[in-house]
C-alpha cells in the first residue's frame, strides 16, 4: 500500500468510528421516542 | 416547542459537520505534503485532535465521578457514563489511526513503546469501566463503584501524556510544523472537538431518558402500596 492509501484508510476508520457512533446514538434516540409513543 | 438544549445540540452538530467538510477540503487542497513522510503524515491532523479529545472525555469522567461522590446526584453518574463511552470510541480511533501510521512509517502495526502501551492501557481501563457498569445491578451501588473507578482510571492520562517526554520512546514527543501545517492542525481541532461534545451530549440525553423510562416502568410494574387500616388491609 502507498502512503496516500494508508492516509485514506486512517481517515475512513477514524471518522467512520466517530460518525458511526453518532448514527448509533441517533437510531437509539429514534427507537426510544417510538417506544415512548407506543407506551 | 423545541427546548434550548435541543437547539444547542442541533447547532453543535451542524457546526461540527460543516467544519468537518471544510477541514477535509483544506487538507486536500491547501495543506502541503510533508517532505520526509509524504501523504501519510496527514493522519496526524486527525490523530492528535482525537487523542486530545480522548483526554478531555476522560477528564469529564473524572470530574463527573467526583461530582457524584460529592453530591450523589444521578445526573453526574449519567454524564460520567456518557463521557466514558465517548472516550472509548475516541481512544479506539487514536489507536487505529496510530497503528496505520506506524505500519507506513515504522513498518509495523504495533510496538510496545511506553506511549503506545499506556494508550492501550487507557483504552482497556475505560472498557473495563463500561463492563463494571454493566455487571452491577443495583443502580446506587453501580454509581458509587463506577465513580470510584472513574477517579482512579484517570491516573493513566498523565502517564500517556508524559510517557513520550520522560521515557525513551519511538513515538514522537513533538513534531516541528510549518505555518500552513499548524493552521491545518488548528482547523482540525474544531470539528473533532465539536463532534466529541455532540457525542457526549447525545449519549447523556439517552442516559437521562433511559433512567426516566426505567423509573416509569418500575412505577407501572410495582403494585401500589396497600394502606393499613385498623382491623385489616384496605
Amino acid at each position: 500500500m502507498t502512503g496516500a492509501q494508508y492516509a485514506v484508510l486512517a481517515f475512513v476508520v477514524g471518522l467512520g468510528l466517530m460518525l458511526g457512533y453518532a448514527m448509533v446514538l441517533w437510531l437509539e434516540h429514534r427507537n426510544m421516542a417510538r417506544r415512548r409513543r407506543n407506551k | 416547542m423545541t427546548s434550548p438544549w435541543a437547539v444547542l445540540q442541533r447547532t453543535l452538530w451542524t457546526a461540527g459537520l460543516l467544519s468537518l467538510a471544510a477541514a477535509i477540503g483544506i487538507l486536500l487542497v491547501y495543506t502541503p505534503t510533508e517532505a520526509t513522510m509524504g501523504p501519510v503524515q496527514k493522519i496526524f491532523y486527525l490523530h492528535l485532535p482525537m487523542a486530545i479529545n480522548t483526554f478531555l472525555a476522560c477528564l469529564v469522567v473524572f470530574i463527573a465521578s467526583i461530582g457524584y461522590l460529592w453530591q450523589r446526584s444521578t445526573w453526574w453518574d449519567d454524564l460520567a457514563a456518557a463521557a466514558a463511552k465517548v472516550a472509548v470510541v475516541l481512544c479506539s480511533g487514536v489507536l487505529i489511526t496510530g497503528m496505520i501510521w506506524g505500519r507506513s512509517a515504522w513498518g509495523q502495526w504495533w510496538t510496545w513503546s511506553p506511549r503506545l502501551t499506556f494508550s492501550l492501557m487507557l483504552w482497556l481501563l475505560y472498557v473495563v469501566y463500561l463492563t463494571v457498569r454493566m455487571s452491577i445491578e443495583s443502580a446506587q451501588r453501580r454509581a458509587v463503584v463506577s465513580a470510584a473507578y472513574g477517579v482512579i482510571a484517570f491516573l493513566d492520562v498523565p502517564l500517556v501524556w508524559l510517557s513520550a517526554r520522560l521515557l525513551p520512546d519511538i513515538h514522537p514527543a513533538s513534531i516541528q510544523l510549518i505555518a500552513p501545517m499548524k493552521l491545518t492542525l488548528a482547523i482540525w481541532f474544531v470539528p473533532v472537538t465539536l463532534i466529541a461534545c455532540g457525542l457526549i451530549m447525545a449519549r447523556y440525553n439517552l442516559n437521562r431518558l433511559n433512567r426516566q423510562w426505567q423509573r416509569g416502568v418500575e412505577l407501572v410494574d410495582t403494585p401500589a402500596p396497600r394502606m393499613r387500616v385498623a382491623g385489616g388491609v384496605a
